[in-house]
Parts: C-alpha cells; sequence; structure tokens
C-alpha cells in the first residue's frame, strides 16, 4: 500500500477520515499509475493520500491539486467527471482530461500542461429527466439542513442538494463556542432527521450549475455515473454558504499551499495531510485550532504566523500551552516548492520586525470567508461590497438565500436563518435575525485577506478556481474582461482589496460577470423587410423641392448609389456638394437618377459626378 | 465615499462620466478659460464597456462630417497634448446592411465617407472603413483625470452643484437628470445589452456594426469579442446571426442598460428643461467636444454655430434628419 500522506486511523479529533472504511481497501488506475485507497475515498482524496499533490505546470509555475482546481477524469467510454465528487472503487482505470507531458519531473504530479481550462461538459448537456418538488434546497451545510428540515416539518416535498459527498457544511471547522450545541451535534441531528423523512430527497455529489427561473439544473454522481436533473420547484432556498479566499502572494496556488478549510476537510473526512510538517499562516484564531487538532494528529506544527500583531483568543492561549511557535504581524511574501518541501518567506506588516523564512511540507493558509453568490447572482440577485466582502443586495421572487451565503458567520445565526426561510418564502414573513458571536468580547477579530508585498516569483492568484487570473506586475493595470474564463467573486473581491477596482463597483462588477447569460447559439434570423423608399434624410438633404434627373456620361458607365454630384471640378467638398446620385435609371440605362437642389439645377446642366473610380463629367440626359 | 464638488462660483457644471463629458470640461477650462465642474463618477475600467468611441459618424450629411472630420484631428491633438496618445488607434469598421433602406443608407455614408478622404471598400452585405480613429476610454483615463486636476476642473461623483449652465453630455446622466415628460420628443430611450463572448474564431475586423440587427461587434484581447445589441426582442437570436461560431457560443459576463437616441437620427444639442443637453452623437460623441466647447463658449465660427443651432430641439428638424437605427 502507498499512501504516504495518509494519517493513522485513530487520529485524534477523527483524523483518521471519518468517511473511510479502512477494512476496506481498494486499488484503482490513474494516468496508468496504480493508487491506493479505501472505501469512501473520493478519486481525489485517494490521489492526494498517494502523494500527488500537483496538477501541473500554468507556464513556469506548478499548480497544486486541490479540491476548488483538479482535472476532469474519465474511464474509458465513460464521460468526465470530477474527481472531487467521484467516488474510487477498486479496479476503475481513470485518464486525466487534459493535455498532459510525460518526464516532467517527479511521481507527485499530474503532469498537466495547464493552457486554458475546457468547461465541464454537462453545462451544455440535456437533462436526462426533470424533477418536481414544493422546495428545492441548494446546500447542504446548517442553514440547508435547517430550511429542508423546517419545510418537510410544514408538509413540503423537499429536495436537497449538496455538491459534496457529505453533509453539514464547513460549521464544523470553526467548533462549539461557549455552551452552545456543537456544529457536529447540530448536523448530525438535523441529518437524522432528514434522512427518516418521507417527503424529503437528498442528492449528494450533486451541484447546480443553472438557475433560470425556478428551474435548476443539477450534474449529480450516482454509482460512478454522471447525470444531469432538471429540478423545477416551487420555492428555492440557496444554501451555498462561504468560500475561503485566497490570501494573495507569490506562489500562493503552489504544490503544498492549502487553505485551512481545505485542509480540515481533507484530514476530518479522509485521514489525508500532505507530509509530516505544517506552517500555518492566519488572520483569524479558527486557523489556530487547527494548527491544534494537527498537531494532536501528530503534524509537525513549524509555526503558526498570524497578520495581527498580539492576537488574544483562548485558541492563541491553547496554542501556547501546547509549546508551538507562534509569530505575530507578519504576512506570507512567497512560498516556493523544492523537491519534498516548501520555501516559505513572510514580512512583517510593521517595520520594526524582522522578516521570516521558513521550511516545512506545507503551508497552510487561513484566508477571510466570501459568500458564494455565483447562483444568486444567476437567479437576478444583486450584490455589494460591505466590511471587506460581496453581500447579496435585493431580493428575488420565490429564492431565498440563507446561512453564511446570506452573510451570517454565527452558527445560530445560519440555523435561525434556514428555519425562517420557509414562513418568509410561503406567507412573506420577515424575520429579524441577531447574528452574535458568542465569546466575541474576548476574542481579537479576524484580520482583512492578507496581502503580501508584489515580489517576482511564482504567481500571486487571485482565487483557488478555474480563472486563474494572478496579480499584475507592478504598474500593470488587468483588464478582467479579457479572460477566457469568467472571473470568480472571489477575483472581483481580490481586485478590490488590490484597489483595481473601487468598492463601489465591486458589485457591478461581480453582477456583470456572474450572471454572463446563456451560451448563445446558432441563429438564423433574418431582418424583416424594410424597403428603400426614399427617406426623409434624402428628401431634405438638398433643400426644398429638389429635382431628380437622370444624368450620364455615355451609353455604358453606371454611376452608384451614393455618388456625390457637384457643380464644377473643383476639389470636391461634400458640404458644397448640390446633389447625389439616388438610384438606378430604368431599363438597364446608364448614367443615374440623381436628386438635385433646385440652385444646382439653376446653375448649370453640366455636372461632376464624384464615383468611387474618380470624377465623372455627366450632364442631363435629354428626353 | 461618493465625492462632493467644492461648486461654488461656476460657469459651467457638465453632467456625465464618458470621454465627451471629460474633454469638453477640460477644454472649456483650458482654452476659454471657464469655471468648471465635471459631476459623473468616474465608470470603472474594470467593467463592461457600454460604448465605443468611433470616429464614424452613420450620417448622411455633409455638415455633421465636416465637423467630426475636424474634430477629429482637434481630438488626436489634444491627447497626444495630454500623454493619452496611446489611446487612440486607426482601425478598419465594417458596416453591414441587410434591408434595402439601409443597404441604401450605407450607399449614401460611404460616398460621404470618401468625400472625406476616408478608404473604402464594397464588401459582399456592406462596406468597410480603412483607417477610423478609435479612442480607448480605459486606456485614456487615467490621463485624461490628471489632466482635468492640473486645470482645476472641479472633479465630483454627483452634485448638488450651481452654475451658470448646466451641461448634460452623456446617456446616463440625461436619463437622470431629465424627468421622462420634459424630455423633448425626438428623445426615446432603447434597451441594450453589453456581452462579452468567448470566440476561438475570433473576429474578421476589429469593428463591425450591423444596422438591421442592432449589432455591434468588437474583438478584444484573449480571444474574446464584446457585443453590443440595441433593442429588447430576440436580443440572442439577432447577435448569434452575427457570430460565426462554432456554437455554443460562452459568454463571460453581460450587462443591461438604457441608451438614448432620437427618432429622426439626428443629434439634439441645445435647451432642455434649462440645461444645455447633447444627446444622439453616437459613437462619435468625444469627437465632437471642441466644437461643442467652442459653442458654449461662445467661440465657435459662424459654421460650427450654425450646425449646433440646427440640432436644437425647437428648430425644424427635418433640415437636419439623419440616419435613424430602426430596428422592426
Amino acid at each position: 500500500m502507498s499512501q504516504p500522506h495518509r494519517l493513522a486511523a485513530d487520529a485524534a479529533h477523527h483524523f483518521g477520515g471519518i468517511e473511510l472504511d479502512r477494512s476496506k481497501p481498494l486499488q484503482f488506475r490513474l494516468n496508468g499509475r496504480t493508487i491506493d485507497g479505501f472505501a469512501g475515498d473520493t478519486v481525489l482524496s485517494a490521489v492526494l493520500a498517494a502523494g500527488i499533490h500537483t496538477y501541473g505546470l500554468l507556464g513556469d509555475a506548478s499548480l497544486g491539486l486541490t479540491e476548488s482546481f483538479a482535472p476532469l477524469v474519465s474511464s474509458k467510454g465513460g464521460s468526465p467527471l470530477p474527481m472531487q465528487r467521484l467516488l474510487a472503487s477498486d479496479g476503475l482505470d481513470l485518464i486525466s482530461i487534459g493535455r498532459r507531458k510525460f518526464g516532467l519531473g517527479w511521481a507527485a504530479t499530474l503532469r498537466h500542461i495547464i493552457d486554458g481550462i475546457a468547461d465541464a461538459p454537462w453545462l451544455r448537456t440535456k437533462p436526462e429527466r426533470t424533477l418536481a418538488t414544493d422546495l428545492l434546497v441548494i446546500g447542504g451545510g446548517v442553514a440547508g439542513l435547517a430550511a429542508a428540515d423546517t419545510a418537510a416539518t410544514a408538509g413540503r416535498s423537499v429536495i436537497l442538494i449538496e455538491r459534496r459527498n457529505w453533509l453539514g457544511g464547513d460549521a464544523r471547522y470553526f467548533g462549539a463556542v461557549g455552551d452552545e450545541e456543537s456544529p457536529e451535534a447540530v448536523t448530525n441531528a438535523l441529518i437524522a432527521t432528514l434522512r427518516g423523512s418521507p417527503n424529503v430527497t437528498l442528492m449528494m455529489a450533486a451541484e447546480a450549475f443553472a438557475l433560470t427561473g425556478l428551474t435548476a439544473h443539477v450534474h449529480r454522481i450516482e454509482a460512478g455515473r454522471g447525470e444531469v436533473i432538471e429540478i423545477e420547484a416551487k420555492r428555492i432556498v440557496l444554501a451555498t454558504g462561504s468560500l475561503q479566499r485566497l490570501a494573495i502572494f507569490s506562489g500562493n496556488r503552489g504544490p503544498g499551499v492549502a487553505s485551512t478549510i481545505a485542509v480540515y476537510h481533507l484530514a476530518k473526512r479522509y485521514g489525508v495531510t500532505r507530509g509530516k510538517s505544517a506552517v500555518v499562516a492566519t488572520q483569524s484564531n479558527f486557523g489556530y485550532r487547527l494548527a491544534l487538532r494537527l498537531h494532536d494528529a501528530g503534524i509537525a506544527i513549524g509555526r503558526i504566523v498570524d497578520s495581527r500583531i498580539n492576537p488574544q483568543s483562548r485558541f492563541v492561549d491553547f496554542a501556547k500551552a501546547s509549546g508551538l511557535t507562534l509569530s505575530g504581524g507578519h504576512v506570507p511574501v512567497a512560498a516556493i516548492a523544492a523537491r519534498h518541501t516548501l520555501g516559505l518567506a513572510f514580512a512583517p506588516t510593521g517595520a520594526a520586525a524582522p522578516s521570516l523564512n521558513l521550511t516545512a511540507d506545507q503551508l497552510i493558509v487561513s484566508g477571510t470567508f466570501q459568500p458564494d453568490l455565483a447562483l444568486w447572482m444567476l437567479a437576478g440577485g444583486g450584490t455589494h461590497w460591505h466590511e471587506g466582502r460581496l453581500l447579496a443586495r435585493g431580493q428575488v421572487e420565490n429564492i431565498a438565500l440563507v446561512g453564511s451565503a446570506a452573510g451570517y458567520r454565527s452558527m445560530r445565526a445560519c440555523v435561525e436563518s434556514g428555519r425562517v426561510t420557509d414562513a418568509r418564502l410561503w406567507q412573506g414573513t420577515a424575520t429579524e435575525i441577531a447574528d452574535l458571536e458568542l465569546g466575541a468580547a474576548y476574542e481579537t477579530e479576524a484580520g482583512p485577506t492578507m496581502l503580501g508585498p508584489n515580489v517576482d516569483g511564482p504567481p500571486a492568484f487571485f482565487d483557488s478556481g478555474a480563472s486563474l487570473i494572478a496579480r499584475p506586475a507592478p504598474n500593470a493595470k488587468p483588464l478582467l474582461t479579457g479572460e477566457a474564463h469568467a472571473p470568480s467573486i472571489g477575483d472581483v473581491a481580490a481586485s478590490v482589496e488590490l484597489g483595481t477596482i473601487a468598492a463601489v463597483d465591486a458589485g457591478a462588477v461581480a453582477e456583470e460577470r456572474g450572471a454572463p447569460g446563456a451560451d448563445l447559439v446558432a441563429s438564423n434570423w433574418t431582418a424583416p423587410t424594410r424597403d428603400a423608399d426614399e427617406p426623409a434624410w434624402l428628401a431634405s438633404r438638398f433643400g426644398p423641392a429638389p429635382q431628380r434627373p437622370h444624368l450620364m456620361v455615355d451609353a455604358k458607365r453606371k454611376f452608384e448609389r451614393g455618388a456625390l454630384v457637384y457643380a464644377n471640378s473643383s476639389r470636391p467638398d461634400p458640404v458644397l456638394a448640390i446633389g447625389v446620385i439616388v438610384a438606378a435609371p430604368p431599363d438597364g440605362l446608364a448614367g443615374g437618377i440623381a436628386l438635385i437642389s433646385q440652385r444646382g439645377l439653376t446653375a448649370s446642366d453640366r455636372f461632376i459626378v464624384e464615383t468611387l473610380d474618380g470624377p465623372s463629367p455627366a450632364r442631363i440626359r435629354s428626353a | 465615499m461618493p465625492q462632493s464638488a467644492r461648486m461654488t462660483n461656476l460657469e459651467f457644471a457638465i453632467f456625465g462620466s464618458n470621454l465627451l463629458s471629460s474633454l469638453l470640461a477640460g477644454l472649456l477650462t483650458r482654452d476659454h478659460g471657464k469655471r468648471v465642474a465635471r459631476i459623473g463618477r468616474r465608470r470603472s475600467t474594470q467593467r463592461l464597456p457600454r460604448g465605443l468611441d468611433l470616429a464614424l459618424p452613420l450620417s448622411a450629411r455633409a455638415e455633421t462630417w465636416k465637423i467630426l472630420r475636424n474634430g477629429e484631428r482637434e481630438t488626436a491633438t489634444l491627447l497626444a497634448a495630454i500623454g493619452a496618445e496611446g489611446s487612440l488607434s486607426m482601425g478598419e469598421v465594417a458596416l453591414f446592411a441587410d434591408t434595402a433602406a439601409s443597404t441604401m443608407a450605407l450607399d449614401h455614408v460611404s460616398h460621404l465617407a470618401v468625400g472625406f478622404d476616408h478608404q473604402m471598400a464594397r464588401l459582399k452585405d456592406g462596406w468597410a472603413m480603412r483607417r477610423v480613429a478609435q479612442i480607448s476610454a480605459e486606456m485614456a483615463d487615467d490621463a485624461i483625470t490628471k489632466w482635468l486636476r492640473d486645470l482645476g476642473v472641479v472633479l465630483a461623483d454627483e452634485g448638488p452643484v450651481e452654475a451658470e449652465l448646466m451641461v448634460i453630455a452623456d446617456d446616463a446622466a440625461l436619463l437622470e437628470q431629465i424627468a421622462p415628460e420634459a424630455r423633448p420628443p425626438m428623445l426615446r430611450t432603447e434597451a441594450m445589452m453589453s456581452t462579452l463572448i468567448v470566440s476561438t474564431r475570433g473576429l474578421a475586423r476589429p469593428v463591425e456594426r450591423y444596422l438591421d440587427r442592432g449589432v455591434t461587434l468588437m474583438r478584444r484581447p484573449g480571444s474574446t469579442i464584446l457585443a453590443l445589441v440595441a433593442g429588447e426582442h430576440d436580443v440572442d437570436a439577432r447577435l448569434a446571426s452575427t457570430l460565426g461560431g462554432p456554437f455554443p457560443m460562452k459568454r463571460l459576463a453581460t450587462t443591461h442598460y438604457r441608451r438614448v437616441v432620437t427618432t429622426d437620427g439626428a443629434p439634439l444639442l441645445g435647451g432642455v428643461s434649462g440645461t444645455f443637453a447633447i444627446a444622439g452623437l453616437g459613437t462619435g460623441a468625444p469627437f465632437f467636444a471642441p466644437v461643442l466647447a467652442r459653442h458654449l463658449a461662445g467661440k465657435a465660427s459662424a459654421e460650427e454655430a450654425s450646425w449646433v443651432n440646427a440640432h436644437g430641439p425647437e428648430t425644424p428638424r427635418d433640415i437636419v434628419s439623419d440616419i435613424a437605427e430602426v430596428l422592426l
């Protein structure tokens, strides 16, 4: 068995992987390489456990293989599927989709050449079947679960879809606060209730990718096969959660650099973490919480580096008590991948402190949280920039945002927002929800996105997905509209923080890109007929009562429509034109019918017609 | 925070955030010594463009062509003087017509263009104009803003403002400042869509206009095409009919807005609700800034003043009526 990045089965805090059944090992092949795993693994988690952490090369830069950036895979004759959602199974023989190059170095890479990420094929696939429901809940975090539970209790039919292979969302990452019920307990209770409810359908590995009115298109993987389902609902709850943003520094998407949320879920769900040592860069207290858990699970935490100076938190105190080394007032500058380790550079936020240079197997970075408003904007919802993030603005009929997607921060408020949504959607009842974070008075607030200085080196990306927009070189202005992939909401947020988009424009920019419209399909649209009757602009062009003589020069030459008529042969000034050719003569005769001012006609019967081939003399054809 | 102006003792308040309003404010200050405020928030260069600034009037009036050609030369000189010469480029523009009426209109436009020293080539369903001046508002933005600041033009995102004359210089300002019932009858608003399309084949020419389909296409960086589509009906079908595929074609961004056009196709320049309103200049708007600045400052030549006055809302419009883009 070769799973060097798998934690021990009995690792602390269930970091051995709660999705795994270690009594059922499995083996599959990816690009001809044998990958070991366990029942419950996704293809991605097994690949990461095998030590493959690199997607490939974008230019000269290696990019990491992550939950939000991984190639599609397909088996022989099968359709491409996301490796994040495809469960590993014994005997699978997969290839990753996209250009690959062989002989690119060591075994930790999928060896892709990243020259543009193709859209997933299911985005343009017709649905195989249509389902109807009273309520569609998109997102299976605490808010979505609560919304589904409340609706089901009220007797409504509910379909809840969740893109991951498990329910519960990100609440567990934050843990319990004070005497509050733990996220684990809350989610487990809700999941148990919903699983026992006859009018609730739970769909995992199901991702909504389009929303038109109250119809969603969903790509779901079931038993190793992908299908597109259309779901028509009377109401929709968007419980799409929040996305953890990237800190902006050189190499922030290199192999071995991962977000705290991704590291937490990989360890908790699949018992996977990269290597034996880590440095944690954080701007919030939850980075310390994750570092402590990894430390307990056997990972050597080389340092916790906080962008804040002297932060106060129970997690900071616990970290100190556990003997972890802490540094405050530093932001990451660069993460440079070496063969088996990362070289890490940090700069002080104030002038007094020295720079830090560290090495570790991985850099775990805590970022700010941005509500995932992609579907909200597709539904027609607006956004605006408020206190360091884009929040929803306005209303969309019969569609509600709940939980952290709606901007709530505390688990209590997220659950409550899900609970009250049924009354809001069906009775129009608005309820004020208090969003109080227990114990907040004793905890230093999370800092803003960590922005490292702009240095030479690997790219500093704005976001973690396929848009691949990177920080521009100093003094260059990025043009987001030039990208072949629409910038994500994270890209827009990063642009605000870096000053390339004004905060006041952020909402409009996000909306323009968040709701780009349906693909254009071929069209043979033809304009209705519009005859060339003499229009007003022509009738009045040469004064009152112009005449329409037939001008000609000889029996062959035809004058083009639009050719200007002058009274003499001096260098033509169109303002001095006395007329214009307006039509071809009848019966195929040469010359052209002109529209000439009365004054022009009284002055002479000899004219110059300025054709595209040059001037031509002309006279009025005698009857 | 929106910026507000120190708006005292002003002679002109120019409402608008397009290139025309900026150039007008600057020229009134630099060339005519006026005290000017420009009221309007700069459009983010990260937002989708809502128009293009092209020295190509869809006009069958020689007088309008002459004013624009003179303005084109003056504007090029101005941009060079303020360090924005890189924002001006010369490129080919194709004009296409489907109907007999539009084909006829293009024939007349094209001969006028030749009369004003443009090179034209006949295409299967239209005409190509070889070297048309185009200003990139994105590229000019920083230099023009610095120029206005250096001149002492008061720049503010919004009013209120007191000035001897308020000038409404772009569509958004007109829609905001002048109530529908106060607008002259020849003004109408039209739905517009700006959308960015991924195109593997690109666009044959930098700019293509399809008169009867209400579509303007512009080549953009990164295998993309920006499309501006007028009207509310069959929007995607009309747009797709101008594109070569392969279909389906993905879109990256879209925005919807309204523009102001005149029913007779001629610009409207003059008094509306106590302001001096500028509307219907089309893509050529910034190139009219020099003549409009002279007119507002009382320094226009007799020919220029005659042209501006002929486009007033109270003047008989039949003598200036021009080619109106009509979507059927």
